[in-house]
């Protein structure tokens, strides 16, 4: 896609949440054979930043550096596995409007629909951030065990967030998948990502 | 003098984990919960400021005596030191603290969330490519940017 809409004076920047850096995302990046920006954040620098729970997460920002639209679950299509699906062929067409449209597309957002879809932290999820930094100080200097206590507790303060869960859970990948039916069970009549919201505003919003 | 632990003479390092930087810190003061730094340690960890007018980051700046002792500032034999951990309370930044290891961590600061919160202002971040090339938001102003996260998990 980046290539297609470079003439629109548009770029994409990817960034992977991933603690143990181009050690996980390397081959990932290797196999796209990038044209965007491919970055790592180690940290989950964006994610704090930007108060974002879930991957694949997306962010559109406008020539004078304002958010115009924040969004979870921004597949680029539709994914099937034997009976699984999951993605969407919707919000591709929507970034490419973007592109080409800037400021007059119909999926631009005003800042009070930014403000208003921006998620707020509880100052619990704030403290879930230091603990999780923490975590990934202490593997970086080869003490998982102290790095699991931290991270744990970054899981309990924020159980909304499924990057600090599936992070930690990806060092026992034998345990991953059950852990995320677990937790994903327990979300109950929530949605995993929140709705795309697609609909323009003349489609009565 | 107060005999209060801040008499003691400067005591271990610590380390501060702070935005995406780890910062060593060669001398603390020693006490027992908080976070006691020198001036220039202070501006390496978050960037205040020590200023007349008071302790300053870009345009917010907090009100500091110089001239006598309190809960963000003291003097110790011509040594000025401050009192991160404190500053942190002041302006309700999330922190804990490793205390076996002597690390610090802070989350993210509430001011510089306030422009994104209520204006929609994208807050500005620093990555490195694969070649080590620091990356930021903002050397793309003036163009559409298209920020995807995404994990190998």
């Amino acid at each position: 896609m980046q290539e297609e809409l470079e003439d629109q004076n548009f770029v994409i920047i990817a960034a992977a949440q991933d603690t143990e850096g181009w050690a996980a995302a390397g081959e990932w990046y290797d196999r796209a054979e990038p044209t965007y920006v491919a970055l790592v954040d180690v940290q989950h620098r964006v994610s704090s930043l930007y108060n974002l729970v879930n991957v694949p997460s997306a962010i559109w920002v406008d020539e004078q550096g304002q958010v115009v639209r924040i969004n979870e679950g921004t597949y680029t299509q539709t994914y099937n596995f034997g009976t699984l699906e999951f993605g969407t062929d919707e919000y591709a067409p929507a970034v490419r409007d973007w592109a080409r449209n800037g400021a007059d597309s119909e999926f631009v957002w005003t800042p009070e629909e930014v403000t208003g879809n921006i998620r707020s932290r509880t100052s619990d999820e704030e403290l879930a951030e230091p603990n999780f930094k923490l975590g990934v100080y202490f593997y970086e200097s080869g003490d998982e065990t102290l790095a699991n206590t931290y991270w744990e507790r970054a899981e309990q303060l924020f159980p909304d967030s499924w990057n600090y869960a599936r992070q930690d859970w990806s060092f026992t990948p034998e345990e991953a998948g059950a852990n995320w039916s677990e937790k994903f069970d327990g979300l109950g009549d929530r949605p995993y990502y929140a709705p795309l919201d697609l609909q323009s505003e003349t489609d009565g919003r | 003098m107060s005999t209060v632990a801040c008499a003691e003479p400067p005591s271990d390092p610590a380390t501060v984990l702070y935005d995406d930087r780890i910062v060593a810190v060669e001398q603390t003061l020693a006490a027992p919960n908080d976070l006691w730094v020198t001036p220039e340690d202070l501006t390496r960890i978050n960037g205040f400021e020590i200023k007349p007018q008071g302790v300053c980051l870009e345009e917010l700046c907090i009100p500091l005596r110089q001239d006598e002792d309190s809960d963000l500032f003291v003097t110790r034999r011509g040594q000025a030191w401050f009192n991160v951990t404190q500053l942190a309370e002041r302006l309700d930044q999330a922190f804990v603290v490793d205390q076996e290891h002597r690390v610090w961590s802070f989350g993210e600061l509430p001011v510089k969330r306030t422009a994104f919160l209520e204006s929609a202002r994208a807050p500005d971040f620093t990555l490195q490519d694969r070649d080590g090339n620091d990356v930021r938001l903002s050397d793309f102003l003036g163009k559409k940017v298209l920020i995807v996260t995404w994990a190998s998990w």
